[in-house]
């Protein structure tokens, strides 16, 4: 039973899946790499990936990165599989943390886009399901949210202001406190 | 476009409009947004922006989100009444963490008239009395409250004594209940959702009476026959997870829940002599720092304390002996503890105890890890816990004033400056 179980994992991880975005570029990532996303894993479990993923929303620019997230990740995961095997070993655990280090690394370098970019990026990663991409985009873009002040924020953002006068000040009367 | 729509500007790889993200995404992004103040700054960039903060289901998330870090700080009456120091009466506050909270924004010196103790403390409100020891402004004896939130510096009168209590009514006691308005922004308790319950007595020390002042419905007589901590014995043993603990003697616990306002009993289980060491003032409960229920007893030269883990009874789940605890602290006399020391803090998460002999000596005990460390300054027989106002809770000041005179409740302490 434990070698045939094995086997089909082995199997798993070979098999290959094409994803096709807006532009028509097909892109072949590994089943293990394209079920981060819950979207595509709930496509596999379906049965209807057969002759590629259409993925409409998301450009050809835009996937090829969260493919290379979800590669790295993919990694991370399996080594966290194999980490709860071996909890007790103490050269196995350095590893690890290296391994961590390494991937926060990669996060801190993979954010470093254009907020255009940023923006598609939280919405393939929404579109797709790819909790640990949208939680950390999202992240990035509510700290550059903080401490700034309405104003800042607009500018950073180009949001148009269409509070009236008065509703601005109505918000600001009320919590002074969080203006100052 | 009309709302969170961006012009095309030099500086961005593209012309796509930069908040081009439906309402789910930027939930996921303003959740994340992990201050108070940062939120509410955010909440005036745009309608769409405020609308998506102000939404009910949002903020219920973001408060589960983000509560542990909403502690504000501490309040505490002092040890001696101010009078004495020939100051303005006003309770001290403490942050939470100094870099982040600044005191000053949690002053009470909004709050007309004399000298006030700190009651209560629920959310990021507080419940305070007139000082018995108050000067010429409040009438010595008097039993003015009032309810505050010091962060948006406006208070509420109580309108006291409640009526249809007659002179022969001594009042015993003042809880800060949530309010029992539907839950509207996740808000349970806020200047416009609050309920106060009064306990009087009618004889020695036993209560007899509970009047209730809600928001919208100035006192009711609530019933507390059946339950309430009305015999001789009982006690107030202090504060725990939001609820209010009693000792009907004979191992009995009642509680007076902070969110129902209602009264209920346990049996304590027998696994010490509860009777002897609450009637010699040995054992008292308080907050753990993640605002849980412990009961604490010094005991043989022992600090123990109980918890309720996961439900089950109350358990016996740390315990450490003094003269080792101490051991390490500055002025260590072994002799300190031949008498069991005095309990004379009950703060959130550690106990200010002396030795009864060595009253110069306090120190605090920690009651998750029972470290020990020197006290510098007395902080009273009880600490409070403030926390911030939920995100929009101040926001919606504007929103309560309008409720409060819909029911034609004076708020008679709104700070316009």
């Amino acid at each position: 039973m434990a070698s045939a179980g094995s086997g089909d994992e082995k199997a798993a991880a070979a098999a290959m899946i094409t994803l096709i975005s807006s532009d028509n570029e097909k892109f072949e990532v590994t089943e293990a790499t394209a079920t981060l996303s819950q979207t595509i894993r709930h496509m596999i479990e379906d049965g209807c990936t057969d002759g590629g993923v259409p993925l409409p929303n998301v450009t050809s620019k835009i996937l090829a990165r969260v493919i290379e997230y979800c590669k790295k990740h993919a990694t991370a995961a399996a080594g966290e599989e194999g980490s709860s095997s071996s909890f007790s070993d103490a050269a196995f655990l350095e590893v690890d943390r290296a391994f961590l280090e390494e991937l926060e690394e990669f996060d801190d370098a993979f954010l470093e886009v254009d907020r255009a970019t940023l923006f598609d990026l939280i919405l393939a990663a929404n579109y797709l399901d790819i909790k640990g991409l949208l939680n950390l985009t999202c992240q990035k873009v509510a700290d550059s949210v903080k401490g700034k002040t309405p104003e800042q924020i607009r500018e950073m953002y180009n949001i148009v202001n269409d509070l009236t006068p008065e509703e601005e000040a109505e918000i600001r009367r009320e919590t002074q406190w969080a203006f100052e | 476009m009309l709302t969170g729509v961006e012009r095309p500007t030099k500086g961005f790889g593209s012309a796509r409009a930069a908040m081009d993200m439906n309402d789910d995404v930027l939930g996921l992004v303003l959740e994340r947004v992990g201050s108070y103040a940062s939120l509410i700054r955010a909440a005036a960039v745009c309608r769409r922006w405020r609308r998506a903060i102000a939404d009910a289901a949002f903020l219920r998330r973001y408060r589960s989100l983000h509560a542990p870090a909403a502690v504000a700080g501490y309040y505490h009456n002092g040890y001696l009444p101010d009078w004495r120091k020939g100051g303005a009466g006003a309770p001290l506050f403490v942050p939470s963490s100094p870099r982040v909270v600044d005191p000053r924004r949690f002053s009470l010196d909004f709050i007309p008239g004399g000298a006030w103790d700190v009651k209560d403390s629920r959310g990021s409100l507080l419940l305070l009395m007139a000082s018995p020891f108050a000067t010429a402004s409040v009438p010595f004896g008097s039993r003015d409250h009032l309810v505050c939130e010091p962060l948006t510096r406006r208070y509420k009168r109580i309108p006291f004594p409640p009526p249809g209590l007659d002179h022969s009514c001594r009042f015993l006691e003042s809880y800060l209940l949530d309010g029992e308005a539907n839950e509207e922004h996740g808000l349970k308790i806020s200047m416009s959702n609050f309920r106060v319950l009064c306990t009087f007595s009618r004889g020695v020390g036993v209560a007899t009476h509970a009047v209730v002042f809600a928001v919208n419905s100035p006192w009711s007589e609530k019933s507390i026959d059946h339950i309430a901590p009305n015999s001789v014995l009982s006690r107030l043993l202090g504060r725990g997870g939001g609820s209010w603990y009693f000792y009907g003697g004979d191992n009995v616990l009642i509680k007076l829940d902070g969110s129902t306002g209602e009264f209920s009993s346990s049996v304590l289980p027998a696994i010490e002599d509860w009777d002897v060491l609450i009637s010699r003032y040995k054992c008292f409960v308080t907050d753990s720092r993640d605002g849980k229920p412990r009961i604490f007893a010094v005991v043989d030269g022992t600090m123990k304390v109980y918890a309720r883990l996961d439900g089950a009874d109350w358990a016996l789940y740390k315990s450490v002996l003094l003269s080792e605890a101490t051991r390490r602290l500055r002025a260590y006399q072994p002799s300190a503890f031949s008498l069991d020391p005095i309990v004379r803090t009950r703060g959130c998460g550690f106990v200010v105890l002396y030795p009864q002999f060595l009253m110069t000596w306090p120190f605090s005990i920690d009651l998750e890890t029972m470290d020990t460390a020197p006290v510098a300054c007395e902080m009273g027989e009880m600490v409070y816990r403030c926390e911030l106002p939920t995100a929009m809770a101040a926001y919606f000041a504007r929103r309560s004033l309008i409720e409060a005179r819909a029911f034609n409740l004076q708020v008679d302490g709104v700070d316009t400056r």
